[in-house]
């Protein structure tokens, strides 16, 4: 059994690094400890001769000395970027050599606007909170980063840092940090240094082509907090340019208590998208949106029904197909998710077998409106899912074959976008019908 | 599973399917057990109710301040159904944990069983905050959605499976 290559001495080195810096967000600048100062220090020679190896070492200068300027914590914030997205350029180069994918790397966006007021305030808001440290943060700094919250709701360009923001500020708000008995200080790091990285510029407008041809959808993952949801759908586009593997995502905000299918409910100006999901059709695109790295910008105006098909047909051959690799301030080892297709797949206790690979399976990401579920592995024969990367390469299966009554059934995550045909309806009502009713009736008063 | 040092590591599960027509809104938060019950006659008004987390101390009003007329000494059903909810919600180990009760073996069935176990007593407190939670609650659903990537949500993952 062979699995796939994990991190090199380079990558491991780097890590270190990154947990030296997130040690000292943990116990906040304003208190480490001469050992928390030294770990600090090594970023220093870690990027001497570096383009940033001027601005690292001022930072580290200055905030070993008490001076808490943010342009320091910014340094900081872009030198653990630069660290991750080594570790990312690491994983991705060992996963291209072991599965024979070959790759394209978008460009940056370029230079941006000055940022907007509100990311000025975000910027400064999550200064204090690195000075103060995760262990030792207070209800009253959330409470008025709730507020900043709020204000950032009415800036639609903005989405991306409002998805990231609600969602690390619930955990942080969930969280009892001065009792817990391990800070998760990775992810909160992670999430600290991408939302300063998201205050320095304001958004650009990205160039936008249009495309058309005869897309198969092949998958679809979803990422949620208790405030927001994001739909990732990785799909082939047959045009009369060679096909191409395209990708696109719809979110939505939403709220705890919307779970399981009714979630599909949030999503209600998709339904062409829906009907193809839920019957397993492809779609016909005209004049679709499209950004560079095959991203669809979705408009379901621009899709109509198309033909039935076989997925694991259309999902032969996709290794072969070229892969993207994030502009470099984006790299980091949470967003590697590769799609991939195995044939002749077995599950027992937690680990894919495909031929001589042997694969973890990530356990926590079955989703609750999907029909496909830990319990239904046992019997698969073919899988369509993501490779990712957390500590150590995991899968994540988004549409599998099994067996049902000694036929082949088909079980993915987009199955029930129409609704789950065995389920009870509430007489009641949905969860988003019932909250829409009492916004209309309690909001605009 | 869980490596040392993840960055997906997940704190909070999903909630759980629950009917939302009599309880709109439940939540754990400001060292309350917090909501909003739809009255059952009117279909304009809604009542706001809470149980203190260290007290256990509960109180029951409308959206207007009103107190509920239930209330007499005890918890109302107003207060009850807020229980229920809960813990159809969360599950009963969170709002256990929450409330810092000691049940022992009591198995929970229904939230409202957990009532005999609250030694609070009444407390009149406004509860506008509750509402203007709620609020905002329903206002994050008219908040419109995107088509562009949010590459960030791949650190956030709920796991709501049944696995």
């Amino acid at each position: 059994m062979t699995t796939l290559p994990g991190l090199n001495d380079a990558s491991i080195e780097a890590l270190d690094l990154v947990n030296g810096l997130d040690i000292c967000l943990q116990t906040g600048f304003a208190r480490l400890t001469e050992a928390e100062k030294a770990r600090l220090e090594a970023l220093v020679s870690a990027f001497s001769g570096t383009p940033l190896a001027e601005a690292v070492a001022g930072a580290v200068n200055g905030l070993t000395q008490g001076r808490y300027d943010e342009r320091h914590f910014t340094v900081l914030a872009a030198a653990r970027t630069a660290l991750l997205g080594a570790v990312y350029d690491d994983l991705v180069q060992e996963l291209d050599a072991a599965l024979s994918l070959s790759r394209v790397a978008l460009t940056e966006d370029g230079l941006g606007q000055e940022p907007l007021p509100i990311q000025a305030t975000i910027r400064h808001t999550l200064t204090e909170l690195a000075i103060t440290g995760f262990r030792h943060i207070s209800g009253d700094a959330l409470e008025t980063f709730q507020q900043t919250l709020e204000t950032l709701a009415d800036e639609p360009a903005l989405i991306r840092l409002a998805a990231l923001l609600n969602g690390f500020i619930n955990e942080l708000n969930n969280a009892n940090p001065a009792l817990m008995e391990q800070i998760p200080i990775r992810r909160w790091a992670d999430l600290w240094s991408r939302a300063i990285i998201m205050t320095l510029k304001a958004p650009l407008e990205p160039a936008i082509h249009h495309c058309r041809g005869e897309l198969y959808i092949l998958g679809l993952d979803a990422l949620r907090h208790p405030s927001f949801i994001t739909l990732n759908l990785y799909a082939l586009l047959e045009s009369e340019n060679k096909p191409a593997l395209v990708s696109f995502s719809l979110s939505s905000h939403t709220v705890d208590s919307i779970v399981g299918v009714d979630i599909w409910l949030l999503f209600d100006q998709i339904p062409v998208l829906k009907g193809a999901l839920a019957s397993g059709t492809s779609l016909r695109l005209h004049d679709m949106p499209v950004l560079a790295g095959g991203i669809l910008l979705w408009d379901d105006r621009r899709a109509a029904p198309g033909q039935r098909h076989q997925l694991f047909e259309k999902a032969a051959g996709l290794a072969g197909y070229e892969r993207i690799k994030l502009p470099a301030s984006e790299r980091h080892p949470v967003h590697i998710c590769e799609l991939i297709a195995f044939d002749a797949c077995t599950y027992r206790n937690g680990i894919m077998t495909a031929g001589d690979l042997a694969l973890k399976v990530d356990l926590r990401r079955f989703v609750s409106f999907s029909p496909l579920q830990e319990r239904d592995l046992k019997g698969m024969r073919r899988a369509l899912g993501l490779l990712r990367y957390d500590g150590a390469w995991l899968f994540q299966p988004l549409a599998i074959e099994t067996v049902v009554s000694k036929k082949p059934a088909l079980l993915h995550n987009g199955l029930y976008s129409l609704g789950d045909p065995e389920a009870k309806k509430n007489k009641r009502g949905d969860a988003v019908t019932i909250l829409r009713e009492r916004a209309s009736r309690l909001l605009r008063k | 599973m869980e490596p040392k040092f993840s960055s997906i590591q997940t704190l909070i599960p999903e909630a759980r399917t629950r009917d939302l027509a009599k309880v709109p809104f439940v939540e754990m938060a400001q060292g309350r057990l917090q909501g909003v019950i739809s009255s059952g006659s009117d279909i304009e008004r809604v009542y706001v109710a809470f149980f203190k987390r260290d007290s256990h101390n509960f109180y029951c009003s409308t959206n207007n301040n009103r107190p509920c007329g239930g209330l007499r000494g005890g918890p109302c059903k107003h207060l009850l159904s807020l229980l229920d909810e809960a813990v159809n919600q969360y599950g009963a180990e969170r709002v256990i944990r929450y409330l810092n009760l000691d049940l022992g073996l009591v198995s929970v069935r229904k939230g409202s069983q957990l009532a005999s176990h609250l030694g609070g007593v009444q407390e009149n407190e406004p509860a506008a905050t509750v509402f203007s939670r709620f609020l905002s609650h329903l206002r994050q659903l008219e908040l419109r959605g995107s088509n562009q990537p949010v590459l960030e949500m791949n650190w956030f993952i709920l796991p709501g499976g049944e696995a």
